[in-house]
């Protein structure tokens, strides 16, 4: 399974690939901010994306709301510190699957990305 | 002139070989009338092949005379034909070992060479060309000259042997089917799987080091190495030299090391005695009289029930059997018992490594609390900063918890360690040190065999009657003293006891 990470912090882009690891992915992908990973999208072809929202040049929902036009299937994963209802509303609205919001434990990140994927493939 | 006048004049002779036939005129003979002709019939009177120059032969002979009229003069009148011998079949040495030979030659010469690094043995690999197979050439036969067949000597096919540890091609190519050293003699050329030194390692040898079986059917001079990447056999005494061998070493008499010799082999090592050599030994070790001096490790056990171990340190790690420990003249025989150099390093490193990541968790975990207390709604940086922090104590304890694992199972390793025994049949004399388990005791008083050397259950260190349930301190004849040097296991039990540990057992 091919994962993209979208953030724009290294520190929290290497903590989603050790626990992403653990759960046996290793094919991941990493994209700086938004625009960083449109371009690398069509190339990789993700299963997965795990993307941040606040980021420089172009912010997580702008790139949802870009990707959802082309692909509208792939499950993304918002992992962010916005947590106000309206906020998660608002992403959800936009295409995003599932909702992690920091400060969150590996365990709690690991229990959300395997939700998302077993709703996914169910439906 | 006629030809029986000119047969007066001259004199005819032909080589022993009748390969020639020479015509002398004494000085003052006047040949100038006599033909071509006339020595023909002279030279077939005498039963000699007219040659078809004798025209030529003949002016040439006048000149001579008329050049040098008071000399004899000779010429050579008729010539027959040499015989070819063929050549025998034979061995060509290929041009690259003949080189190293070469090399070898030179340096020898060179006041800078190594004259202990310098073999004399001729090692091929699986595969390598050798050398070349000259085929034997056909014979012509030769004429005399009276026109009798000299009969040439036919070349022989060659009478030198391979084995199958050779191929020879069609060409006659030769190459090596297997590693090992190349031996040739005058009748038989193979590559020897065992290297077979017939006399002493020393300057006519130089340093041996093959990748099969070595027999050394002498001794091994000082400063020489001999390496086996097989087993060792060495039948004479082997001075301070350095002895190594992959597989098992049996020295038939004994090596006198004198502080600088080395022997390591990684299985099992059987001789009559080792004195100030450095030893090392994978599996066991087979000593007939006596290990003096020797700083010795044996990765198995020491087999040896007429050995007397005297001066320097035995390192076990199974235990074993020895006739005496120690000696007369009380000197400092150190015997310790369930060593294990490798687990001892890697206690070592945990030792080091657990302080290093209970701190670092410890210092995540603060950190987080504080941070906890101090913000009531986060800001971006301090939810990333968290989520950070929780994952350095999740990584840490997941780290702890592996330690703990690997702490267990070397205490394990330790305590079946310390309950090998040592079993000696005679005498422990006065000065033996003994260590087992980490503790660690100086005979004071002679212990007479046979006893076994063990740690109780209870940690005390008992001589026992073998075979018998009659034990007794060990302390009763010695005094108990720091084990030093050696893995302190009560200290890496404690390890164990932090409280992290049993978080993390509990998170687990």
């Amino acid at each position: 399974m091919k994962i993209l990470l979208v953030d724009d912090s290294k520190t929290m882009r290497n903590i989603q690939k050790s626990v992403l690891s653990q759960l046996g992915y290793s094919e991941i992908e990493e994209a700086c901010d938004g625009q960083d990973a449109l371009s690398k999208v069509k190339a990789f072809g993700p299963d997965l994306l795990l993307v941040d929202w606040n980021m420089p040049n172009m912010d997580g929902l702008s790139f949802v709301k870009a990707y959802r036009q082309d692909d509208k299937v792939t499950p993304i994963i918002m992992v962010t510190t916005e947590a106000e209802k309206s906020r998660v509303i608002e992403a959800i609205k936009a295409g995003v699957n599932n909702y992690v919001v920091k400060p969150f434990t590996p365990d709690l990140l690991s229990q959300r990305i395997q939700e998302t994927l077993e709703k996914c493939a169910a439906a | 002139m006629r030809t029986d006048e000119l047969e007066k004049l001259v004199r005819i002779s032909v080589c022993a070989d009748g390969l020639s036939a020479t015509l002398a005129v004494q000085a003052g003979v006047d040949l100038t009338d006599v033909s071509a002709d006339t020595v023909a019939a002279l030279l077939e009177g005498r039963g000699i092949r007219v040659p078809s120059k004798l025209d030529e032969s003949v002016e040439a002979l006048k000149q001579q005379i008329a050049k040098h009229p008071d000399e004899e003069a000779e010429i050579v009148i008729a010539r027959g034909v040499a015989p070819v011998h063929g050549k025998d079949g034979a061995f060509e040495l290929d041009p690259s070992l003949s080189e190293e030979e070469g090399a070898k030659q030179r340096a020898e010469c060179e006041d800078d060479a190594d004259h202990y690094d310098r073999s004399a043995f001729v090692i091929v690999e699986e595969g390598q060309r050798v050398g070349r197979l000259l085929p034997h050439t056909e014979a012509e036969d030769g004429l005399d000259v009276r026109g009798k067949t000299i009969k040439a000597i036919p070349g022989r096919p060659c009478k030198i042997k391979f084995d199958e540890t050779l191929r020879v091609s069609a060409d006659g190519d030769i190459d090596a089917l297997e590693y090992g050293r190349l031996e040739i003699t005058v009748d038989r050329i193979r590559v020897q799987p065992v290297l077979v030194v017939s006399e002493s390692v020393d300057f006519s040898t130089g340093n041996v080091d093959f990748p099969k079986d070595v027999l050394v059917q002498k001794g091994v001079r000082d400063c020489f190495t001999v390496q086996a990447g097989g087993s060792l056999e060495i039948v004479e005494l082997v001075e301070a030299a350095t002895v190594r061998a992959e597989g098992s070493i049996l020295l038939r008499r004994g090596m006198a090391g004198r502080g600088k010799g080395e022997i390591s082999t990684g299985a099992d090592l059987e001789t009559k005695y080792l004195d100030a050599v450095e030893v090392s030994v994978q599996n066991d070790l087979r000593i007939q009289r006596e290990l003096t001096n020797c700083k010795t490790y044996v990765g198995r056990c020491i087999q040896s029930p007429t050995c007397s171990v005297v001066g320097g340190q035995l390192d076990v790690r199974f235990g074993g059997e020895v006739r005496n420990l120690g000696g007369e003249a009380e000197g400092e025989t150190l015997v310790r018992i369930g060593i294990d150099p490798k687990l001892d390093e890697q206690a070592k490193e945990l030792e080091e490594l657990v302080p290093r990541v209970i701190n670092h968790v410890s210092q995540a975990t603060l950190e987080l609390d504080q941070l906890r207390k101090m913000a009531t709604k986060l800001t971006a940086t301090q939810a990333e900063s968290m989520t950070s922090l929780q994952f350095e104590i999740m990584t840490g304890q997941t780290r702890l918890a592996s330690i703990a694992a690997g702490l267990q199972r070397m205490l394990e390793a330790y305590e079946q360690l310390s309950r090998c025994t040592l079993l000696v049949e005679k005498s422990i004399m006065p000065g033996v040190t003994i260590v087992i388990g980490g503790k660690a005791a100086v005979v004071r008083e002679m212990v007479r065999g046979p006893v076994e050397i063990v740690l109780s259950e209870s940690g005390t260190l008992m001589l026992r009657q073998p075979g018998g349930d009659s034990s007794m301190p060990l302390s009763a004849k010695a005094k108990l003293v720091p084990a030093k040097g050696v893995a302190d296991i009560a200290e890496l039990g404690r390890i164990l006891e932090n409280p992290i540990f049993k978080d993390v057992k509990a998170a687990a």
